[in-house]
């Protein structure tokens, strides 16, 4: 059929315009950054040629310590080496409060925001600014590799993470100077690096066991259409529960009395992940612990370890059988089970989980290294790199967002497992005579009692018209985009007053606070600041001048009139006159308005691509009648 | 702009309550292929909120489409018919009791030796009541006279009956799973 070659986006470009992009997975216990180099997806290697980074953070005098070093001081310098930063992403103080008795350091609480930060020789440090540190050696990393600065990150999260636990993340890869092309689902990211290596089809289900957090996903593969089907987890049990298992219960056989130190703590669970890694392929190790005038030794087993985690496998499952409900399937109508996550290892939670789905547990890829192949695949793609017509990701949203109503209840306006993008209104009134405001408190989680949801966010609607109780009609918009991150809009339909929020975690960080600690971080590495800014507002002229310039050579003889066309290039013109100079302010003024000069002609396009895929659909249908 | 159409419309479909789910989807995953945010991660600011529009909106029409609950109230909201703002008639008495068996169904279910495999009887029961629903609709919708659209309000009512029947079954179920 294909008489002509026209070079359209999404078509390989030539080797010289290939774009540098990474997949980082950011793990609690160890995060990599990943590659499509020659077409197959690498994690890079460090110097010594470790794929791994411990997420290990150590501050002392100086520039953080990141990775193996910074494990190196886990022992002797417990307070100020930050480890499974994960789990306090996105968490209050009050969350962390409960963590208290496994984290050894000190926390403070930032003024007025409700953000725990972490006391450091140091100074206070954020779990936002802990990650980013991480991110930035990864970044570094993938930079050396490739060399040259990287055009954008696919940055992995834990499919259950909540919107505050997103947005942290987000707001760590900002810090770390990464511009975020998607935050992808762990699972899912694991489905592409299977699904696309073995040209997987069917029905399966990704058991994703990480050291801090847990996840499973169903998704339907066809065709290179990944579809999850649902989704469920719990962003706070892992293989350190394991870790923190065992050090419980040696410490309660070797009957010490003493007051149990930072650094004893931290040796304890040194100790324990050696034992489960050992446990992993003998069936009894012997233990021999001492530290300072602690001392115990005795010898475990296979037997024991999983009598001991057994508890927390059965947590895992009963998650999996209420995903697998929530997807409509049955364990029988699965393809295969896929385990990701070093926990995975286990040789008892493969078998629980086998046992679970009745079927062999595929291990093919490195359940370490799978996440962070799946999110540079997908980065590959993002970026502009390959033909994005081969692959689809239709993901979901894991917790039902609503708001609070009457009575402390939560009304539920986007429901957990909905297919993202998404977009859903409700309108709600007023319910006294004369009420002018309104209150939206939007709050995550299945529970009815808004007490028992996480508190996303607060704003007000004022300058409602005072009416009578009832009359007003108020309609609040949820708005949940392809990261998984929601905005919210509220409009009031008899007098059209308008009040929009992206919503920021209640104890988030403010933009602000973001642009404030990059440029503090980049002050440190002695970058220009403002240099730095000026050649991303060039790189993003350059980049919307190419995207419009294509846009009108493939159909701006279609879609628009002479005139339109005109406006249009006029717009592109004068962008083009500012995008290499070294003024900031010029360039974000004309690409303002060449992005609004060519809006209409982007609706067009969109329209017509919808009438394409129908034609097209309708070529197929012909076609299968001749056939037959 | 296409998005204005309706579902039915825009799925290419005629507009019949009857759909073909097999093609439906086909024609979804080729809608969300050409407007997916994934697709415009590189494009300006406003390809990109365009994106994130239609795809949501592909997304919500996929939605009511492939449910039959969800499917009925939009045909009727078509037809001009808001089903919040009709008077709720009476039910009939026929339907209230068979309403009030699968209720007592349900409850005798969760206390059962196998409550598991009780409430998977409940729900094949509560499907096959839809199922007889969904007919009755169809029928009603077809002959179009006012008397008969009363009627197909009336049924989409039971359907709804039955779907709050459903989600406290799904409650149960996962309560089963969770205890």
């Amino acid at each position: 059929m294909a008489l002509l070659q026209l070079s359209e986006p999404g078509m390989t470009p030539e080797p010289h315009q290939r774009k540098l992009a990474v997949g980082i997975d950011l793990g609690t216990t160890h995060s990599l950054v990943a590659t499509v180099r020659s077409g197959s997806a690498e994690v890079i290697a460090d110097h010594q040629g470790r794929k791994l980074l411990p997420s290990i953070v150590q501050y002392s005098s100086g520039r953080p310590v990141v990775g193996y070093e910074a494990r190196e001081q886990a022992v002797s310098d417990p307070l100020n080496t930050i480890i499974s930063v994960k789990r306090l992403m996105g968490r209050g103080v009050e969350d962390v409060a409960t963590f208290d008795h496994q984290v050894p350091y000190q926390f403070a609480e930032q003024d007025g925001t409700g953000m725990p930060l972490i006391k450091t020789a140091a100074g206070n440090v954020s779990p936002v600014e802990v990650s980013a540190e991480i991110l930035k050696v990864l970044a570094a990393r993938g930079r050396e590799a490739l060399g040259g600065d990287l055009d954008g990150a696919v940055i992995t999260v834990p499919a259950y993470f909540d919107e505050a636990q997103r947005q942290a993340t987000k707001d760590a890869a900002q810090v770390a100077g990464l511009k975020v092309l998607r935050l992808l689902n762990e699972p899912t990211a694991a489905a592409i690096a299977y699904g696309l290596d073995q040209n997987e089809e069917g029905v399966i289900a990704v058991y994703d066991l990480g050291g801090g957090t847990f996840d499973i996903s169903i998704l339907r593969l066809q065709a290179g259409v990944f579809e999850v089907l649902s989704t469920g987890g719990d962003t706070a049990l892992g293989g350190d529960d394991f870790d923190r298992a065992i050090a419980e219960w040696i410490l309660e056989e070797s009957q010490y009395d003493k007051e149990v130190t930072p650094g004893l703590r931290r040796e304890l669970l040194e100790s324990a992940r050696d034992i489960k890694e050992r446990l992993s392929d003998q069936e009894s190790v012997a233990v021999d612990i001492m530290h300072n005038d602690f001392c115990w030794q005795g010898e475990v087993s296979q037997a024991w370890f999983n009598a001991l985690i057994q508890p927390l496998i059965e947590r895992t499952l009963k998650v999996c059988k209420g995903a697998l409900r929530d997807a409509k399937m049955k364990a029988k109508d699965l393809a295969n089970v896929v385990m990701v996550g070093g926990s995975t290892r286990v040789p008892y939670v493969r078998a629980r989980v086998g046992e679970l789905f009745n079927t062999e547990p595929m291990v093919d890829i490195d359940p370490d290294l799978v996440v962070a192949t799946g999110a540079a695949l997908q980065a590959d793609v993002l970026v502009g790199n390959k033909s994005n017509d081969g692959m689809l990701l239709l993901d979901v949203n894991p917790l039902s967002l609503g708001i609070e109503t009457m009575g402390g209840l939560s009304e539920k306006i986007i429901p957990r497992n909905a297919t993202i993008p998404i977009a859903k209104a409700q309108e709600f009134t007023t319910y006294k005579d004369g009420q002018t405001a309104m209150a939206i408190h939007v709050v995550q989680g299945e529970r009815e009692l808004v007490a028992d949801c996480r508190s996303l966010a607060r704003f007000e609607l004022r300058g409602i018209p005072a009416m009578v109780a009832g009359a007003a009609r108020i309609r609040v918009t949820f708005q949940v985009d392809a990261d998984g991150l929601l905005s919210v809009a509220a409009k009031e339909m008899t007098t059209g007053i308008e009040s929009s929020v992206t919503v920021k975690p209640s104890y988030g960080l403010e933009e602000e606070q973001v642009t404030q600690m990059l440029k503090d971080s980049i002050a440190h590495a002695r970058d220009d600041v403002a240099a730095r800014q000026l050649r991303e507002k060039q790189v993003d002229a350059e980049g919307l001048l190419a995207s419009i310039e294509n846009a009108l050579a493939v159909d701006g003889d279609k879609l628009l009139s002479a005139t339109e066309r005109t406006e249009i290039e006029t717009a592109l013109q004068r962008l083009r006159e500012v995008a290499t100079g070294d003024d900031g302010h010029a360039i974000t003024r004309e690409i303002e308005k060449a992005g609004q000069a060519s809006n209409e002609f982007a609706t067009r396009r969109m329209d017509a691509s919808i009438k394409e895929a129908l034609a097209g659909k309708a070529l197929d249908v012909v076609n299968v009648d001749k056939e037959g | 702009m296409s998005l204005t159409e309706n579902y039915f419309q825009l799925f290419e479909l005629p507009e019949q309550y009857a759909v073909d789910e097999d093609s439906l989807r086909k024609t979804y995953r080729e809608l969300q292929r050409k407007t997916h945010p994934d697709k415009f991660a590189n494009a300006s600011q406003h390809e990109q909120l365009l994106a994130v529009q239609y795809a949501a909106t592909i997304n919500d029409a996929y939605e009511v489409l492939t449910s039959p609950l969800k499917r009925a109230i939009y045909m009727l909201s078509l037809k001009g018919i808001e089903l919040d703002k009709q008077s709720s008639a009476s039910l009939d008495p026929v339907f209230l009791m068979a309403q009030m068996e699968l209720r007592e169904e349900l409850e005798q279910a969760e206390h059962a030796s196998d409550p598991e495999a009780a409430l998977e009887k409940v729900g094949e029961h509560l499907e096959s009541e839809m199922e007889a629903l969904q007919v009755q609709f169809v029928a009603h919708l077809e002959k179009g006279c006012e008397a008969e659209l009363t009627a197909a309000i009336e049924t989409v009512k039971k359907m709804q009956f039955m779907a709050k029947v459903q989600v406290d079954l799904e409650h149960l179920e996962h309560e089963l799973l969770v205890d």
